[in-house]
């Protein structure tokens, strides 16, 4: 229960920092600057973890990943994926802490928001996970996965598809013009297709 | 009397010095000087020879010469003669003057004698015979010859009765006669004189020797009035006070005239009424001066006659008739002494309530005199206050007579009142308190002793006033009504305490302080008590054992029941080590247990678990309370979560108390015990002892029975864990809840026993358990029901995915739609229940149920001998075939996936998603994206 009012407290803070409401003092550009400045040691550092990460040495790679947050704690990636590695070896809880800290460090980092959505997703609490994919477009609105997650969301599990046809369209929208869409054009048609019989069945009605 | 009474020397003395004065100035006359010249021509006077510048025997020679020449002038010759004698006279006092010699036979006063005789003789008719009779007899006074003085002292008074030298003629005549005795002749004589007048200089001493003639004649009231008289002219107009000073300042001889006069008025007095008389006779003189001598000396009389009343009655008369007077209470005072010396007390007694009715000092008395001037009253009014008051105090303690006590309380008042400063007047309060006390007035006598105890530092009685004064209440306490005798307690303790801290030293300190400790004990004043008895405790030099034993009782039971139960266990010890019964000290020894017990309590309110047991422990084993004692200590030990402790306490308990009421408490606290210690299959085997303990409630043999089972599944010890809820549902079927719970986990445990038929058996008592609860039925039994049913659906899936479509189709799937059926059947009586864990799994099997049909179809052997079209139309046929159980697989997964959107997303809602991801991809082969990586490039 504590954690759920921690989460709600985070992806609130994040969305009133997005909408431009807050005052919060941290510099949410910090870590947009560091990304473009990070310094060798740390990419060094990040690039050990990542690289055992990447070979499914999870074991050694949250180690890497908890041992680079010590030393360098403002990295948000790091944090994503020390979650990752988290979720895959069954430590849902560590995870879900993992990206409150995440949000904490970079309230704007969207991936942690949306990580933190499927996580929910997966455990059943829907609105939880509808609230922070929310927050992740709020962090970040040209963030595109977050509208896909949301019209999973909706269409598969809160069985709303016409909210799930909108997040996917404005999914398609963020999507490069050279994506392959075929399967989301497909998922949209669909929807269209069982809303518009939804709507006509109630004009029947 | 009369014989007995002479005239005193002085007197005689007195007279003398008159007479030798009178010598030169008896006969005063015109001055004219002594010479022949003045006689010629001139009548012959009487005179007495002044000095002349010519000396006195040229004088007489002169004389002698002219008579020698032979005059024949009788006037002339008397009058030469006349000189002659007088100058004889005149020679011989000279020379008795400058010799100091007398005149007794003296040749010039024999010489004057004869020739004053010759005139006498020769001219009888001479003109100067009246000073030749003077002369004469003062020349006879001079020779001693008194016979002859008297003879011509006689003529004298009798030719010449008005001569200016009548007073000291008849004065003279009457000293005489008075030496002779003839008292009649001196009385008449010294008359004459009185009666010339108060101008003479004789008359003082006339009616001063007139009162002794008359006295000597037995002519009291006579000689008295001219006494009287004489005492008006020296005293008479002056105040008490200026008397005093002028008797103070008289010469010797007038004050041995004056005493003297007093003397003899005593004695005339006495003959006659005493002070009566006295009283009767200056009323008609001014006595106020004096009259105190008169009575003091009538008194004095009386006592030295030993009349000892008489004279305190004249002592009393002159404080009545002189209430005022300076020495008022002196008389009174000598009346008593009188009284008291005579033998009489009780004159003595009514003499000293007299002083004290007329010298109190509210009396009339001190409006004329201050007290400060007259300490010596002030003195004897205390002394008869204090006699009077004791005298009736001790006719009260004779008697018991009240009145006496009434009398006797009255003058200790008194004196109390009018000497509030007297150094003595602590004693009379002391007094006071007593006589109230014996005439049972306690209330009044509380407030005398108290006053003496405390208001009068150094008095040598005060602390026996004070003791007395607590006496007293106690006395006045019994007198009051029941109601008002708490109150009165109250005050009393007060009093008490004041008194043993006033007076430690006093030997009934001890005991007050004792007594009151028990009082304030018996009205539940705990403190106060323990102080009071502290106290005690601590005097040095100690009280008595007995008292201290007394006191230690108090202090421990304040103690105790204050709560202060560290200083209670002290106070009993310390009562323990003095000599009491056995009953007592076992009964000392059991507070001392229950003063631990307390500490252990309190201890443990204040959280400190250590010292608590630790006092629960310490407790005597002897005592009645260790075992609740070591029950508790445990019990503590328990709650604070010191398991290993608390097992150890309550076996010692088990150990020394067997047969112990607790025991049945101690074994479920020992399971409790070893359950928290992690002893679990300890506990559990308590657990289970408890619950056949027949002594015990079927609730808490019920409990225990499924704790212990509970312990026994919850490690695995299956099998009594079977027998323990199997023993559980048996005895237990009420309430049907807890049984069916019983038989839920029983089911469990036979499926950890792999013993299918047992656990089919107890989940199909579940079930008819839920079926025939009727209004105990609830959603739990349901629930467990629900599970049931899915249990018992299980092997029927088991039955009908082991059956195989083999060819002929026709046969294999007559059997497989058979067990399909069943498994169906027992799938959805398990949905029935509407329990949405169940149901969704209930849902789930169902649509796996028609998926494996569609599935064994597709994959059912086919016939022999067909040929490859044959095949492919039979394939097509058994799609067909297969399609429609397939369609209605994933409606049902549909079913359930549909519940996700109201929250429902279990594993059977899960597994339905998965499987139609797998029957319709296009549609539910959706998944969410997130990135595999993050990068710091990003």
């Amino acid at each position: 229960m504590l954690r759920l009012l921690i989460n709600s407290v985070c992806i609130g803070l994040a969305l009133a920092i997005m909408s431009g409401c807050s005052g919060l003092q941290r510099d949410t550009s910090k870590a947009a600057d560091a990304s473009l400045n990070v310094p060798p040691a740390v990419l060094r550092s990040y690039q050990q973890a990542l690289d055992e990460m990447r070979n499914g040495k999870d074991g050694l790679a949250i180690a890497a990943f908890e041992a680079f947050i010590i030393e360098y704690p403002d990295y948000s990636a790091a944090y994503l994926n020390l979650a990752k590695l988290q979720l895959r070896t069954d430590q849902a809880d560590a995870a879900i802490a993992t990206l409150e800290t995440a949000m904490l460090v970079e309230p704007s980092y969207a991936p942690a928001y949306n990580q933190l959505g499927i996580i929910y997703r997966e455990q059943g609490q829907f609105e939880s996970a509808d609230t922070a994919y929310r927050a992740a477009i709020a962090a970040n609105p040209e963030y595109a996965l977050a509208y896909l997650n949301l019209g999973v969301l909706n269409d598969l599990y809160l069985q709303q598809p016409q909210v799930a046809l909108v997040y996917y369209q404005q999914y398609r929208d963020r999507l490069p013009a050279d994506a392959d869409t075929a399967s989301l054009d497909r998922w949209i048609a669909d929807l269209q297709r069982r809303t518009a019989s939804a709507d006509s069945g109630e004009l029947k009605q | 009397m009369s014989s007995h009474f002479h005239m005193p020397a002085s007197s005689k003395l007195l007279i003398l010095l008159i007479l030798v004065s009178g010598i030169a100035s008896a006969w005063p006359g015109k001055k004219d000087p002594a010479t022949l010249k003045s006689l010629s021509g001139k009548a012959p006077e009487v005179r007495i020879a002044d000095p002349d510048p010519v000396s006195t025997s040229k004088k007489l020679n002169a004389y002698k010469s002219y008579l020698a020449e032979g005059t024949n002038d009788s006037v002339l010759r008397a009058e030469s003669m006349r000189r002659q004698a007088d100058l004889y006279m005149e020679i011989a006092e000279e020379r008795s003057v400058d010799s100091g010699g007398t005149l007794y036979n003296d040749v010039d006063q024999l010489a004057a004698i004869r020739i004053y005789n010759d005139i006498r003789i020769q001219y009888p008719d001479y003109d100067g015979m009246e000073a030749v009779l003077y002369q004469l007899s003062k020349a006879y006074e001079n020779v001693g010859e008194q016979d002859n003085v008297l003879i011509t002292l006689n003529e004298f008074v009798r030719r010449w009765p008005n001569s200016q030298f009548i007073a000291e003629s008849q004065f003279r005549r009457g000293e005489i006669l008075f030496i002779q005795k003839n008292y009649t002749g001196a009385e008449a004589a010294y008359a004459v004189v009185i009666t010339q007048g108060d101008s003479s200089r004789f008359y003082e001493q006339s009616l001063y020797k007139h009162g002794w003639s008359c006295f000597k004649q037995g002519f009291y009231p006579e000689g008295i009035e001219s006494f009287l008289t004489l005492m008006d002219r020296k005293l008479g107009g002056y105040s008490e006070a200026e008397s005093l000073a002028v008797i103070e300042n008289l010469s010797r001889a007038d004050r041995e005239l004056f005493e003297d006069t007093l003397r003899v008025m005593s004695i005339a007095f006495s003959y006659e009424d005493g002070p009566d008389s006295i009283r009767s006779y200056v009323a008609s003189h001014n006595s106020s001066g004096y009259a105190y001598f008169l009575y003091q000396g009538l008194a004095e009389l009386y006592l030295e006659k030993e009349r000892y009343i008489d004279a305190a009655s004249v002592y009393e008369a002159f404080a009545i008739d002189y209430p005022a007077h300076y020495e008022a209470p002196v008389f009174q005072s000598l009346a008593i002494a009188a009284y008291r010396t005579a033998g009489f007390p009780s004159l003595v007694l009514e003499s000293k309530m007299a002083y004290v009715g007329t010298y109190g000092l509210t009396a009339d008395y001190w409006v004329h005199w201050q007290p400060e001037a007259r300490p010596e009253v002030i003195a004897e009014l205390k002394v008869n206050l204090s006699d009077l008051a004791q005298y009736q105090h001790s006719r009260a303690q004779q008697g018991n007579d009240a009145e006496a006590y009434v009398a006797a309380a009255l003058w200790y008042r008194t004196y109390i009142d009018h000497f509030p400063d007297d150094p003595e007047v602590v004693e009379r309060i002391f007094l006071l308190g007593e006589v109230l006390t014996e005439s049972a007035q306690p209330k009044a006598a509380i407030a005398a002793y108290q006053a003496a105890a405390y208001d009068y530092p150094g008095f040598s009685k005060a602390a026996e006033a004070g003791f007395a004064s607590i006496l007293a209440a106690r006395m006045y306490r019994d007198t009051l009504p029941v109601e008002e005798q708490a109150s009165w307690d109250e005050q009393q303790i007060m009093d008490d305490l004041y008194f043993t801290n006033k007076y430690p030293d006093n030997p009934e300190s001890s005991a007050l302080l004792v007594a009151v400790s028990e009082q304030l004990f018996e009205r539940g004043r705990f403190t106060a008590a323990s102080i009071v008895a502290r106290e005690l405790l601590s005097r040095k030099p100690m009280a008595s054992n007995e008292f201290q034993l007394v006191s230690w009782r108090v202090v421990a039971l304040a103690r105790f029941d204050q709560g202060s139960y560290a200083y209670a266990e002290q106070a009993y010890l310390k009562l323990a080590s003095y000599d009491i019964s056995d009953e007592e000290r076992l009964e000392v020894q059991e507070r001392i247990a229950a003063s631990i017990f307390r500490q252990a309590e309190a201890a443990q309110l204040a959280g400190d678990v250590d010292l608590a047991v630790a006092d629960y422990l310490r407790i005597a084993d002897s005592s009645d309370i260790k075992p609740v004692a070591v029950f508790d200590a445990a019990t503590l030990l328990i709650v604070s979560e010191r398991w290993s402790e608390s097992i150890v306490i309550l076996q010692q308990f088990r150990d020394q108390y067997p047969e112990h009421s607790f025991s049945n408490e101690v074994s479920q606290k020992m399971a409790y015990s070893y359950l928290q210690a992690g002893m679990l299959l300890a506990a559990a085997a308590e657990f289970e002892s408890l619950s056949a303990n027949a002594d015990l409630s079927a609730e808490t043999r019920r409990e225990s029975l499924w704790q212990a089972a509970e312990l026994y599944q919850n490690n695995n010890q299956l099998s009594a864990a079977k027998r323990t809820y199997r023993q559980f549902v048996n005895e237990f079927p009420e309430p049907m809840s807890e049984s069916l719970e019983a038989r839920f986990r029983l089911s469990n445990i036979e499926l950890q026993l792999h013993d299918g038929a047992g656990r089919d058996a107890v989940l199909r008592e579940i079930i008819a358990e839920d079926a025939a609860a009727g209004s105990q039925r609830s959603d739990r039994s349901r629930y467990l029901a629900a599970k049931a049913s899915l249990e018992l659906a299980e092997p029927y899936w088991e039955r009908f995915e082991l059956a195989k479509l083999n060819a002929p189709l026709q046969v294999s799937m007559k059997v497989k739609k058979a067990r399909m059926e069943e498994a169906l059947d027992a799938y959805n009586a398990a949905a029935v229940y509407g329990v949405a864990e169940v149901t969704t799994v209930a849902t789930y099997q169902v649509a796996e149920i028609y998926y494996q049909l569609s599935k064994d179809l597709m994959t059912s052997e086919k016939p022999a001998g067909l040929n490859n079209d044959e095949l492919e139309q039979y394939d097509i046929l058994l799609e067909e075939q297969a399609f429609p159980f397939e369609e209605q697989a994933i409606e049902i997964y549909e079913v359930n996936v549909q519940r996700a959107a109201n929250g429902v997303y279990d594993q059977a809602v899960k597994g339905s998603y998965a499987r139609l991801a797998e029957l319709m991809p296009g549609r539910y082969s959706r998944s969410e994206r997130t990135e595999s990586y993050a990068s710091l490039t990003d």
